[in-house]
């Protein structure tokens, strides 16, 4: 199953309805693409990632998680905070996962109102509805936005 | 399983124990039978009745009728559990930590401003910060955020932001004792920082607007709001500093659930025992974040006074624009309530829901003690919002709690689907209203279709005896994040 598509380079997302917030289903072929293209979402709700250049890296760890969904939460709380504090978007991600521990270089650049269009503010990754399983099909997320 | 209401009257229905497995209390829904029909499959009543399962929940799970479905908890609901041995849980307070409503008045009529309303607008979006990813113009360090996780409003009117006579007529007098900063995580310091006078994007705005009808005279004149006069409305919260705290908090309590042997249908529920070191610190981290937020919109009202000042002069001057209420409707307040002909101390968890304090309560402005307290309801920025009063029967019935706007129908994306090719904008401006936001997503998302009619809530909550209508407000401008 070709698992790449232009929307997201790491796997297929898609947004369900929800009522105040935001719900994405992601399928990947690995666990480390899987969040990479969660990742990948989160930003592309925000802005349009296609006007925003990997220019920068940053590194993320993240460490004692009980399991992937619960690091998955851990994850996606710590690009908010990236982004909220180094004031920027971000466009690549490569991930690595080994036992308990997740470590990533991740890539953006700094908000440009001029070049970055704003789309909605997210505040949140939360505890509802979340999952990380392992399937036929490849790795599915499903995570609940708090936007 | 099927959620099987019981109507016991006209806008008052409930959710029996056994809805769900676990419930220690029944759920009471505030609504009628449209309202009814239209949540019946939607979930929120499945996460009504989930709320009610937490351990030390007194009389009732409620829901008003902006009820919607949210993450763990509804929104519009309300859970108080006792603090003896009852938990206290992060999800029932929701990230934004302390959203709330603030209603200013003015010495303006509509007619004064009807051809100034654009100029005005425009104004406001160059004076506040506002938008994903905006900085504020207030930089702090981390110990000169302190004083204001400890005092809020206080704080902020010392700094120049306000004058003295905003802090009496602000719920809590803008400031929740014993709040300890070191409860505060260094990443919510981190995100709070560069936050302090921003309004934030999604459904948070400033309105101008002006009161299009009185329903009770004696009220609205305690209130200081009469037929005509424009008032101004400001909807925000605890920023990135409050999220922080939730997302904190929530994990702290997902191991909490575990060393306390608590079962808990959804992971978003997670608690602790109120007595707890979690549960205490949560608790103080809630109160720091609550007085950043009240702080934060005592820095918003500021700017729009200036602005107000700055177009019109001595027609609006600063000091003639007074706070008439400050309102939060995220949040956990210790409270005393009489349960079962006892008084119990309570944890009354306020998600989407807004204190409604009846008369004569202490904790009042004394010039509204006779009336009871304002209750802020922003509607969708099409229609309508109100000035509710609080009442005797709330404070019997709902904890002294009633909505706090007009609670969603339609998800973002869908209606960001209902508005394709249309000008949202557009059809705002034809109804003369004039909208500026800073997110191109927001006015899609945020458009009247999305939301409930915000006089069918009114009228529920009103026909509930939970609050009274005082005066309605129609729009004029407005601007989001």
């Amino acid at each position: 199953m070709n698992m790449k598509n232009a929307e997201n380079p790491y796997g297929i997302v898609r947004e369900l309805d929800a009522t105040a917030d935001i719900e994405i289903i992601a399928i990947s072929d690995t666990v480390e693409n899987l969040f990479a293209a969660t990742g990948f979402a989160l930003f592309n709700l925000m802005t349009d990632l296609s006007a925003v250049e990997p220019k920068y890296r940053w590194k993320v760890r993240i460490t004692g998680t009980a399991d992937f969904a619960s690091g998955l939460v851990d994850w996606l709380n710590e690009l908010i905070f990236l982004y909220e504090t180094k004031h920027v978007f971000l466009s690549r991600f490569d991930v690595r996962i080994r036992e308990d521990e997740l470590t990533a270089d991740v890539w953006g650049e700094e908000i440009d109102p001029e070049r970055h269009e704003f789309r909605m503010g997210i505040k949140a990754a939360t505890y509802h509805r979340l999952r990380v399983e392992r399937s036929k099909e490849g790795w599915i997320a499903q995570v609940v936005l708090d936007v | 399983m099927e959620m099987k209401l019981e109507k016991l009257s006209e806008y008052k229905w409930k959710l029996p124990i056994g809805s769900v497995p676990g419930m220690r209390v029944p759920g009471i829904v505030y609504g009628d039978e449209a309202l009814i029909r239209s949540i019946e499959k939607e979930g929120s009543l499945k996460q009504l009745a989930q709320s009610a399962t937490l351990p030390g929940a007194e009389k009732a799970a409620l829901a008003m009728p902006d009820i919607h479905y949210g993450y763990g908890f509804p929104i519009g609901g309300v859970l108080a559990t006792r603090c003896s041995d009852g938990v206290i849980s992060p999800g029932g307070v929701g990230f934004d930590i302390n959203c709330g409503v603030r209603l200013l008045t003015t010495p303006l009529s509509k007619s004064d401003i009807d051809k100034e309303v654009e100029p005005l607008v425009r104004r406001l979006f160059s004076y506040v910060p506002c938008g994903v990813g905006s900085r504020g113009k207030i930089k702090l360090r981390k110990k000169e955020m302190k004083p204001v996780l400890r005092e809020g409003s206080r704080w902020a009117v010392e700094n120049g932001f306000g004058v003295d006579a905003d802090l009496v007529v602000t719920e809590a007098e803008g400031c929740l004792r014993d709040a300890e900063p070191s409860d505060v995580s260094i990443h919510a310091y981190d995100r709070g920082r560069d936050q302090l006078g921003t309004l934030g994007s999604g459904n948070h705005f400033i309105e101008i607007q002006y009161v299009d009808a009185v329903y009770e005279a004696d009220v609205a004149e305690a209130f200081g709001l009469h037929e005509g006069r424009v008032t101004i409305m400001i909807h925000s919260g605890s920023r990135g500093l409050g999220h922080q705290v939730c997302t904190d908090y929530l994990k702290v309590m997902q191991s909490a659930v575990n060393t306390y042997n608590i079962h808990i249908p959804d992971r978003q529920l997670a608690c602790a025992p109120f007595r707890s070191k979690e549960g205490q610190a949560y608790l103080s981290a809630l109160k720091c974040a609550a007085n950043f937020a009240w702080a934060n919109r005592q820095c918003l009202m500021h700017w729009v006074r200036q602005a107000f000042h700055d177009a019109l002069g001595d027609q609006c001057r600063y000091d003639d624009m007074p706070l008439v209420y400050d309102v939060a409707h995220n949040i956990v307040k210790i409270e005393t309530h009489n349960v079962g002909g006892k008084k119990v101390k309570l944890a009354v968890h306020r998600k989407g829901a807004t204190r409604a304090w009846g008369p004569h309560r202490e904790e009042l402005p004394e010039k509204y003690r006779p009336w009871g307290q304002p209750v802020l309801i922003p509607g969708d920025m099409g229609t309508a919002s109100y000035v509710l009063v609080g009442t005797e029967h709330a404070m019997a019935e709902t904890f002294g709690s009633a909505c706090h706007g007009a609670g969603r129908v339609l998800s973002r994306k869908a209606a960001r689907r209902a508005a394709k090719g249309r000008s949202i904008v557009r059809e705002l401006a034809d109804k003369g209203i004039a909208v500026m936001s800073a997110g191109r997503g927001t006015i899609a998302e945020e458009m009247p279709d999305a939301y409930k009619a915000i006089d069918d809530v009114i009228r529920i909550v009103s026909g509930a005896g939970i609050a009274r209508p005082v005066v309605r407000m129609r729009p004029m401008g407005v601007i989001k994040g």
